[in-house]
């Protein structure tokens, strides 16, 4: 095949590009086949395969490059719309806002003492325990001084299953009470952003 | 043998072309030299590597006619720098796995 007959089949092969884009091809081309040399342009276009995949790896190029710039735009368009929504305050919002709060107080600060009462209440179970645990241990090491064996044993081995015990509910009263505090923030989170809507 | 990804036929191209300003025949002959690659290879590859801003063009009088040439940006030596120490990276690991003596 003769470079003229290749480059022809290339450019229609190509058809289906921009303009731009199969001109800078096709310039590509027809300069790669003066660099060969005129006496070598058979070779030049033997070795470069048949014009369709030829054209065929120009398209899919091109293609993926569109799709990957598409995808870029998309990407800053997120990147852009989030902070801008999230830094609307309308101040009269904010003023009806602050009003709301000090008009319901009566009813959501006896709500959150409850609550936070609660917590502490839960708490205290195994922090008490805890500490009794460890006052009925001393009392043992105590009385093994003393030589009061008998009531050693049995008030060491007591403060080895208090401490057990606490050992078995310190994870869930834990848990309870973060569980209760995320609630509690995720009431302030969805409250405080209803403003910016 | 083993293929040649796009990376690293990115990665030898912005390498050949950060040497000295060269043109697309040029290029696939220097390719040549070191890996087997079609002739059709090339030039989604220099394409690519323009439009992402890594290469820039210019053309030049060359008996005649204008040849064009591809020159290194800024951003394509940076991109050649990462793509050296992703390759060393990457070496090293194959290496680990074929070389004979144990570790």
């Amino acid at each position: 095949m003769s470079a003229r007959e290749f480059l022809e089949q290339l450019e229609g092969c190509l058809s289906r590009l921009p303009a731009e884009e199969r001109e800078n091809a096709m310039a590509y081309y027809r300069e790669y086949f003066m660099e060969a040399g005129e006496d070598k342009e058979d070779e030049a276009a033997a070795s470069l395969g048949s014009p369709q995949s030829v054209a065929e790896r120009i398209i899919n190029e091109s293609e993926e490059a569109l799709s990957e710039v598409v995808y870029r735009e998309h990407e800053e368009e997120n990147v852009q719309s989030a902070p801008v929504t999230e830094e609307k305050i309308d101040p009269a919002h904010t003023v009806l806002m602050i009003l709301l709060i000090i008009i319901s107080s009566p009813i959501w600060l006896a709500a959150f003492i409850v609550i936070i009462a609660f917590c502490f209440a839960i708490a205290c179970v195994p922090v008490s325990l805890g500490v009794s645990s460890l006052a009925v241990l001393v009392q043992g090491i105590v009385e093994i001084c003393t030589g009061e064996f008998g009531y050693a044993i049995m008030d060491i081995g007591s403060a080895a299953a208090i401490a057990g015990f606490v050992m078995l509910i310190w994870q869930p009263v834990f848990k309870l009470t973060g569980i209760l505090e995320g609630s509690i923030k995720k009431f302030f989170k969805t409250a405080f952003n209803r403003r910016n809507k | 043998m083993f293929p040649i990804s796009s990376a690293l036929l990115d990665a030898m191209v912005l390498a050949i072309v950060s040497h000295e300003d060269t043109y697309g025949y040029k290029i696939t002959q220097d390719m040549q030299e070191a890996v087997t690659i079609s002739e059709s290879t090339l030039y989604p590859v220099l394409r690519r590597l323009q439009k992402n801003g890594a290469l820039d063009t210019f053309d030049q009088p060359y008996m005649g006619r204008n040849r064009r040439y591809y020159t290194i940006t800024a951003l394509g030596r940076a991109m050649l720098t990462q793509y050296r120490i992703d390759w060393a990276e990457h070496k090293e690991h194959i290496d680990s796995i074929l070389k004979e003596e144990l570790k």
